[in-house]
């Protein structure tokens, strides 16, 4: 299981990467793209758009099946990764670089606070 | 195959209390979108238990929410609306699936377990499995998962007879991501769309039309796509009747539940407020701004 060990996640299977005071980066973990097969769809919120912490946020296409995707930050969505509008399998092929999803300046970066690190992911996900 | 159903049996057994809606008889409209999910919300609320729906729904091509995010499709849904084949939006994934008259839709609700119990692939299997019963015990027919290209909404989980698609299937996962740990309340939908009795030339016309206006064609072939009525001798309403009670007693086997019911008060308060999200005119604004 490839997990940055830089990054947090949350338990809903986003990876967060801070770059800067207020902003970070989203998408979803190795883990979960794995398990979800291959992503012909990605749903995203617009730039601008303010996210609420632990609300739907987008959502994916794999097998037919929708998956929702849960907002690990409140804040604007500042950058919308447009290329996975034509390309979503970057998702399953590069889920930490190309893949990823969204950027978000936080309105509440104490959120992060309620992130794991990468251990606490893995063990989470190995119950 | 055997196997797997097999399982998918277990997966119903696992499952402590079960309900059956059975609404074929009553009319058909939007609202039968939004009952979708204001059944899936109850459920995620242990409201009400595990559900098994039965139910059909009004003349109309259903796409996923992907299908109608350009104006070109929004401008192919009103056309189509119309030449009598309106366009509703469901939540689930896949493309676009004919309903209303000689179809027969099954939805299966699951609350969100609080532990990994079931992936993408045991749901499908669990969905499938009353209808590839059905299939054997009533009309001695062999059917089996599988994909059968150039249908509509293809995918590995068709029901296939004799090579041919006569069964649709699509998934959401409200929650988190399918098949992971999530802690949130949830649920989970797979629908099935058996095709009984419909015209197929009539029924392929449309989706190839729609896309051909969506985004400049994505075709459907004939071949690929079969009714129950095109492997069943006898009046298709018969057909039909024999298929309905069929299903009911593969579902009452897998459920224990014999007695079916309709939804809540509160299921229906809900569906009247979610009804606007089953119509692309929801999307416009989204897609303009």
């Amino acid at each position: 299981m490839n997990l940055p060990k830089e990054l947090k996640y949350s338990e809903e299977h986003e990876w967060v990467k801070q770059e800067g005071d207020n902003k970070v980066r989203i998408g979803i973990t190795d883990f979960a793209q794995d398990e979800l097969g291959d992503i012909v769809f990605v749903e995203l919120p617009e730039e601008g758009d303010e996210l609420e912490y632990n609300t739907p946020f987008g959502s994916v296409e794999s097998v037919k099946t929708v998956s929702e995707l849960y907002a690990p930050v409140s804040g604007k969505v500042l950058e919308v990764n447009s290329e996975l509008d034509e390309s979503p399998e970057n998702v399953n092929d590069s889920p930490y670089e190309d893949g990823w999803m969204i950027v978000v300046e936080m309105s509440d970066p104490s959120q992060l606070d309620n992130l794991m690190d990468a251990d606490k992911y893995e063990s989470m996900v190995s119950e | 195959m055997d196997d797997i159903l097999k399982r998918s049996e277990v997966h119903y057994r696992e499952i402590d209390e079960w309900r059956v809606l059975d609404e074929l008889d009553g009319e058909t409209g939007p609202l039968d979108y939004a009952m979708e999910e204001a059944v899936g919300e109850a459920v995620a609320r242990r409201e009400v238990p595990a559900t098994l729906r039965i139910w059909q729904g009004p003349q109309a091509l259903v796409v996923a929410k992907k299908d109608i995010r350009t104006p070109r499709a929004l401008q192919a849904a009103q056309m189509m609306k119309q030449v009598d084949w309106p366009v509703y939006v469901r939540q689930s994934g896949g493309t676009a699936v004919p309903h209303g008259p000689g179809t027969i839709n099954l939805s299966l609700f699951l609350p969100r377990p609080r532990d990994i119990r079931w992936n993408i692939d045991d749901i499908y299997r669990m969905l499938g499995l009353p209808l590839i019963r059905m299939l054997d015990r009533t009309f001695d027919l062999s059917a089996y998962f599988g994909e059968v290209p150039g249908s509509f909404c293809d995918g590995r989980y068709n029901v296939v007879v004799g090579g041919k698609k006569i069964v649709g299937t699509s998934q959401i996962w409200k929650g988190g991501p399918a098949g992971l740990v999530s802690h949130r309340p949830g649920y989970i939908l797979a629908h099935a769309t058996l095709l009984t009795q419909v015209d197929r030339e009539r029924v392929v016309s449309a989706l190839n039309a729609f896309y051909e206006m969506a985004e400049g064609g994505r075709p459907v072939y004939i071949d690929t796509v079969a009714t129950l009525s095109s492997f069943v001798l006898g009046p298709s309403d018969e057909v039909e009747r024999r298929a309905r009670a069929g299903l009911l007693e593969s579902v009452g086997e897998l459920t224990s539940v014999h007695t079916t019911t309709q939804p809540t008060k509160q299921e229906r308060e809900a569906a009247e407020a979610y009804i606007d999200r089953c119509r692309p005119e929801h999307y416009e604004q989204r897609i303009q701004s």
